[in-house]
């Protein structure tokens, strides 16, 4: 509800007389805008900017080893930033329990001292290793703060760790048996987080955060149990980022910051599809001898079951079409895959008319509502589908060059046209 | 929630994170007083990590040999396996030999291997391969191990060698010895001739 401007724009429209102060403190009361709560939010900034440098400030100095203090005080040392944190932890517990800016800082104070902790142990044993191992011991360490305190930026410095941690041990062993499944184990623990902080600050916008880096740590991770990439990899790839922009269609809040899961989804589904508006690109992996599918097939059929069962949920709630044609993009795709048996350079063609055909929709979308956004990002696909063919194609520079011209020409007269008519409504209203 | 319920989860979770911590430091300190004590052949490289700082990594000779493997056990692919500690001649240690299945009696590591269905292992990969240093050191016990070059003339590198206590399978290094004295030792040295002054004409 809280727009940032406004803040800015109420003293500016008292000063030049076109509202009332009565009428800008009704404003500032029904958006919550008192003095009291930017301070706090300004406080909460500044408590975590603050703890963030501490933290690595700690972390930093501990990496200098000091080699020349006796172990037994580098070892009681090790103690001191958990020992630390911990005391801060509880003094937001316990005195403090409703300030926020305590909760994620000392949260995240204590997510350092434990990483500082841990580093410090790493050196005075010289404990081998490389650097998966610690991530995990660190991850597993930090997991309780996503529950107590319950801190959203510790939240999300745990996600990005698990996952960074999953990605090592996959790329690190890739072609081998070692698969992340500590990584899949941390990431279903910070499920229930997820979802209380859904209950609790749904549409703040900690919360878009949490969605955002929820939708990349999910989707990354499904994807690191496959021993080989063909085709069927990349159609369940597709398959689950038109699942991600079914999403929304899942909670019945739709003031619900699930959007990132959308966006995460759509720019999937827009990746591959134009990928394979290369003819190459199908050629090369309907040349592989396909064998990946029976090496993959129990991570490939769970995420099919999984996908299948978001699209049989959404279907009760959305109509075709509905805000995005991104989950319509899988029955495309799925169209050109059997078309593709018979010709990949068909299967290209026919690629290039679905993204054509999810830019046309999209800019009409973006009419109806009246989203400036959304009508420029059906513009930029239909124009990329376009430019990309230049990389396949033996044009002439001024052919090339008109084409350019025609593009460019059709942005500016679409934008000045919503904008005349954004203006017209405004005046209208 | 209730504030005895707060104080409790909180609790739990405060014992968790500190006795894990302690468990750890438990773990290695078990060995280093009560394992018997080996001396690896190394050649120290000096990498950093992003969080623990610098170290040198600890290339062993022990690591390299030819062991043999039973039909079956030379499957495609990273494998673990017991490897049985010895000394060669000059008292320094060595894996005598693989077994699959144990932990045997007698002192051991367990070592990984990747084997392409051959009947011989040539390399194989210890438990520990690192030695942390203060900031700054790793860089000059890398300069201190390279081969020296005096008036053309190269001189071989000093032998170095780090000190290992193992216990049950468990092994944490507990010091690099470079040409029979401590690194920390030629470190003091280096560092103290590093501070006088020279003046130049």
């Amino acid at each position: 509800m809280r727009d940032p401007r406004l803040s800015e724009a109420l003293p500016e429209l008292l000063h030049e007389g076109v509202l009332e102060p009565e009428q800008a403190e009704r404003i500032r009361r029904h958006y919550g805008l008192d003095g009291a709560r930017s301070g706090s939010a300004m406080l909460l900034v500044l408590s975590i900017i603050g703890s963030v440098l501490v933290g690595l400030g700690i972390i930093l100095i501990v990496a200098h080893n000091w080699d020349d203090l006796p172990r037994a005080a580098r070892t009681a040392l090790a103690f001191v930033p958990v020992l630390l944190g911990l005391s801060l932890v509880a003094v937001s517990l316990f005195r403090n329990a409703e300030n926020v800016a305590w909760r994620e800082g000392s949260a995240l104070l204590l997510a350092s001292g434990i990483m500082a902790s841990v580093a410090l142990i790493s050196q005075i044993y010289h404990i081998h290793g490389e650097l998966q191992g610690y991530l995990l011991f660190c991850s597993v360490l930090i997991l309780p703060l996503l529950y107590l305190p319950g801190s959203i930026v510790v939240t999300l410095g745990f996600l990005a760790m698990v996952l960074w941690q999953g990605v090592s041990v996959r790329t690190e062993h890739w072609g081998g048996d070692a698969f992340p499944w500590a990584m899949l184990g941390l990431l279903a623990a910070s499920v229930p987080a997820y979802l209380t902080h859904a209950r609790s600050h749904g549409q703040s916008i900690g919360f878009w955060w949490h969605s955002l880096f929820m939708a990349i740590g999910t989707g990354v991770g499904a994807n690191l149990f496959y021993s080989d990439w063909e085709l069927a990899h990349v159609t369940v790839l597709l398959a689950m980022g038109s699942a991600y922009t079914l999403v929304p269609w899942l909670f019945p809040d739709p003031k619900l910051h699930t959007w990132p899961w959308a966006l995460v989804g759509g720019a999937t589904v827009l990746i591959i599809l134009f990928g394979f508006s290369f003819r190459p690109v199908w050629e090369e992996l309907l040349r592989a001898d396909q064998q990946g599918f029976k090496k993959d097939v129990l991570p490939l059929s769970l995420l099919a079951v999984a996908v299948l069962t978001v699209f049989v949920l959404a279907h009760r709630r959305r109509t075709l079409f509905e805000r995005w044609p991104y989950p319509e993009g899988l029955g495309l795709f799925l169209i050109c895959l059997g078309v593709s048996l018979a010709s990949p350079a068909w299967a290209a063609i026919l690629v290039n008319l679905s993204l054509l055909a999810v830019g046309v929709v999209t800019i009409r979308l973006g009419i109806t509502t009246r989203s400036l956004k959304r009508m420029n990002l059906g513009l930029a696909v239909v124009s990329l589908t376009i430019l990309m063919r230049f990389f396949d194609t033996d044009l002439s520079f001024v052919l090339r060059g008109l084409v350019f011209i025609a593009v460019g020409l059709g942005f500016l007269y679409m934008n000045l046209r919503m904008l005349r008519e954004q203006k017209r409504d405004g005046q209208a209203g | 929630m209730d504030k005895r319920v707060k104080w409790v989860l909180f609790g739990v979770m405060a014992a968790f994170q500190v006795g894990a911590l302690a468990w750890m430091i438990r773990d290695h300190e078990q060995v280093l007083e009560d394992g018997r004590v080996y001396r690896f052949r190394t050649a120290p490289i000096d990498p950093r990590d992003p969080f623990r700082g610098e170290y040198v990594v600890l290339n062993f000779e022990a690591e390299q040999g030819r062991w043999p493997l039973k039909d079956g056990e030379g499957n495609t692919g990273t494998t673990q396996a017991y490897g049985v500690l010895g000394l060669d001649s000059a008292g320094y240690a060595v894996i005598t030999t693989l077994l699959m299945e144990g932990p045997p009696e007698e002192d051991h590591l367990v070592v990984t291997f990747m084997t392409w269905g051959g009947d011989t292992v040539d390399r194989i990969a210890l438990p520990f391969d690192r030695y942390y240093m203060q900031e700054g050191d790793g860089a000059v016990t890398e300069k201190l191990l390279q081969t020296q070059w005096i008036e053309s003339e190269p001189t071989p590198p000093l032998p170095a060698h780090a000190v290992v206590r193992v216990l049950n399978g468990q092994a944490v290094v507990e010091d690099l010895v470079i040409d029979g004295r401590p690194v920390k030792a030629w470190l003091e040295e280096y560092n103290a001739k590093s501070a006088v002054p020279t003046v130049s004409y």
